[in-house]
């Protein structure tokens, strides 16, 4: 049975050591600054003098702050994994009757408090720097949301199957997979862009589906949740967490076989 | 016989190794249960199948009469580990560790706070529970590594080298704290220890295990009792030479002890001793200092180990 005492000890635990390193806050702070600083001058210099100017800067500035949505619920599953094996801790949490399925919801909490403290400070960063008003859009994007949330949680819940599986030695997945994930879903451009051949196979990215029906939603100034693009994204989205969560399992099964005591 | 844990032919193989060999044995209520053995016996594979961070490959474990496997959440909010060498979260402090402990326990809150007090003044901690763990010397870190176990007063405790690292004063503390509990709360321990005094002292039966293999199952003296050479010490003061012609002519090992020549060391089984007093004593040998040591539990683990 689930126990919710389980999952807020474990968010305690986290959050205490978020607050305490000063490297993690840097982070969450400045990798953000970064891209909306370059993709934002860029857009600016590369469709500074048409038409539609502002329209596609707000736009990809959405888009950015969305994609830091669905990157910091993966990070947060897999790099909260991660210290607890840095710190050598992870035996004394996996002995205690801490179940995975608690393990992982506490994570992908930790994931929705990351992602929503950087969904804002990059709206605000936006605000201040190119005077656009994502805050206005909050209503439209709504219902989107969510669903970049879930696919970080599949993407931190994949990794965190890999790291119980292999170990450190894949330590590096954790920020590799998602950037990964950025290039082929359309987060910063849309996958039009692409060979037709890499179109086709971004099709099972349910991203590309949300990034395009959101951006198409910014653009006519109302909520396309109930499009084609979005019910697509969404259908496959819970197929894919509960596959992924299906693999976590796998993997830590696989892993006790071996030795969980493996992991430090 | 009811266990409280009941290990029944259980074996793990790792590709063509096999580190635990058909093992079976239980832990009796109330009882501390040694688990002995030299490197590579299977101590600590048996600890992490009775921990679930390892799964057999055959054999079944049973704690309070229910299947491991099929029982594992339940079961384990019933037992606690501590082990000198694992780590707990690193950016906590002693006091935010014994509470992120507890309330994976589910205690409940006014509990968890009394519990946490208890074993901070127990253990010696109170003047480093604000500290951060990362800055707690390797004794005090095993010392919160066992408060942590005793918080939620478990039913069963497998402790793997609890007082490596700690000072012999300490580890007096903690060893009569252990009996304590073991004693007031009927608490059942399973204890790995390189510590043959520690062993000999606190554990009712001991296993010892060699190649993944049981070897035997008794009370540290019966244990002890298997090694059937006594040591005989002589400090000897005169007709030196006769003493080593007469050992010699009977064939018994004896060796000088504290880069003394005249104090020798004899080999010899403990119905041979009075034999061995009356003949050198009839031989004029005269000696100012005598001691008989018994065979310990150091004895057969170093007998178990050479061989």
């Amino acid at each position: 049975m689930i126990s919710f005492s389980r999952i807020y000890a474990m968010i305690y635990r986290h959050l205490i050591s978020l607050f305490r390193d000063p490297i993690r806050l840097a982070d969450a702070v400045y990798y953000p600054f970064l891209d909306i600083m370059l993709f934002g001058f860029l857009g600016i210099w590369s469709h500074g003098d048409q038409a539609n100017a502002d329209m596609f800067l707000i736009s990809l500035l959405a888009s950015i702050s969305c994609w830091y949505l669905v990157y910091r619920s993966a990070l947060e599953i897999s790099r909260n994994l991660l210290i607890d094996i840095w710190d050598d801790s992870i035996i004394s949490v996996l002995t205690t009757p801490i179940s995975i399925t608690e393990l992982s919801f506490a994570l992908m909490f930790l994931g929705i408090i990351q992602a929503l403290i950087t969904f804002i400070y990059t709206s605000c960063l936006i605000w201040l720097i190119f005077s656009k008003n994502i805050f206005s859009l909050y209503l439209i994007m709504a219902p989107y949301l969510p669903l970049f949330l879930a696919f970080g949680w599949i993407i931190g819940l994949l990794t965190a199957a890999l790291i119980f599986r292999f170990g450190k030695s894949v330590e590096f997945t954790a920020w590799a997979l998602p950037w990964f994930f950025s290039i082929f879903s359309g987060a910063f451009y849309p996958t039009n862009l692409f060979p037709a051949w890499v179109q086709n196979a971004t099709n099972i990215l349910p991203l590309k589906f949300l990034f395009r029906s959101m951006r198409e939603s910014i653009k006519i100034n109302a909520s396309q949740f109930i499009s084609q693009d979005y019910i697509i994204a969404l259908i496959t989205i819970i197929v894919y967490l509960i596959f992924t969560f299906w693999f976590l399992f796998f993997m830590v099964k696989k892993a006790r076989n071996k030795g969980l005591n493996n992991l430090v | 016989m009811d266990y409280i844990l009941s290990v029944n032919n259980l074996t793990k193989k790792f590709s063509n190794f096999i580190a635990v060999d058909n093992i079976s044995f239980g832990l009796k209520q109330g009882e501390i249960l040694g688990l002995l053995g030299p490197n590579g016996a299977g101590k600590t594979t048996t600890i992490n199948m009775l921990l679930d961070l390892l799964t057999p490959s055959s054999g079944f474990i049973e704690y309070f009469g229910q299947d491991f496997q099929s029982n594992k959440q339940n079961i384990l909010e019933q037992i606690s580990f501590a082990s000198s060498y694992i780590k707990l979260p690193r950016s906590l402090t002693v006091y935010e560790n014994l509470k992120f402990f507890g309330k994976i326990y589910c205690l409940e809150n006014n509990f968890l706070r009394v519990q946490i007090e208890k074993n901070i003044s127990i253990f010696g901690l109170d003047s480093v529970k604000d500290r951060l763990t990362k800055d707690l010397s390797a004794g005090q870190l095993t010392r919160l590594m066992l408060a942590k176990a005793f918080l939620s007063n478990p039913k069963v405790i497998l402790l793997d080298e609890p007082t490596a690292a700690l000072d012999p004063d300490i580890t007096l503390v903690i060893r009569e704290f252990i009996l304590k509990e073991r004693e007031s709360l009927n608490i059942s321990i399973l204890l790995t220890s390189h510590n043959m005094i520690e062993v000999q002292e606190m554990c009712d039966r001991v296993i010892m295990l060699k190649d993944g293999k049981i070897l035997d199952i008794d009370t540290p003296q019966g244990l002890a009792s298997r090694v059937k050479i006594s040591k005989v010490r002589l400090l000897v003061s005169e007709n030196f030479k006769e003493l080593v012609n007469y050992l010699k002519k009977i064939n018994l090992n004896y060796r000088s002890i504290h880069n003394l020549h005249n104090f020798l060391e004899i080999d010899i089984s403990e119905q041979k001793i009075p034999e061995l007093i009356f003949d050198i004593t009839h031989i004029g040998v005269k000696y100012t200092q005598i001691s008989i040591e018994r065979p310990s539990l150091e004895d057969y683990f170093l007998k178990i180990a050479k061989n």
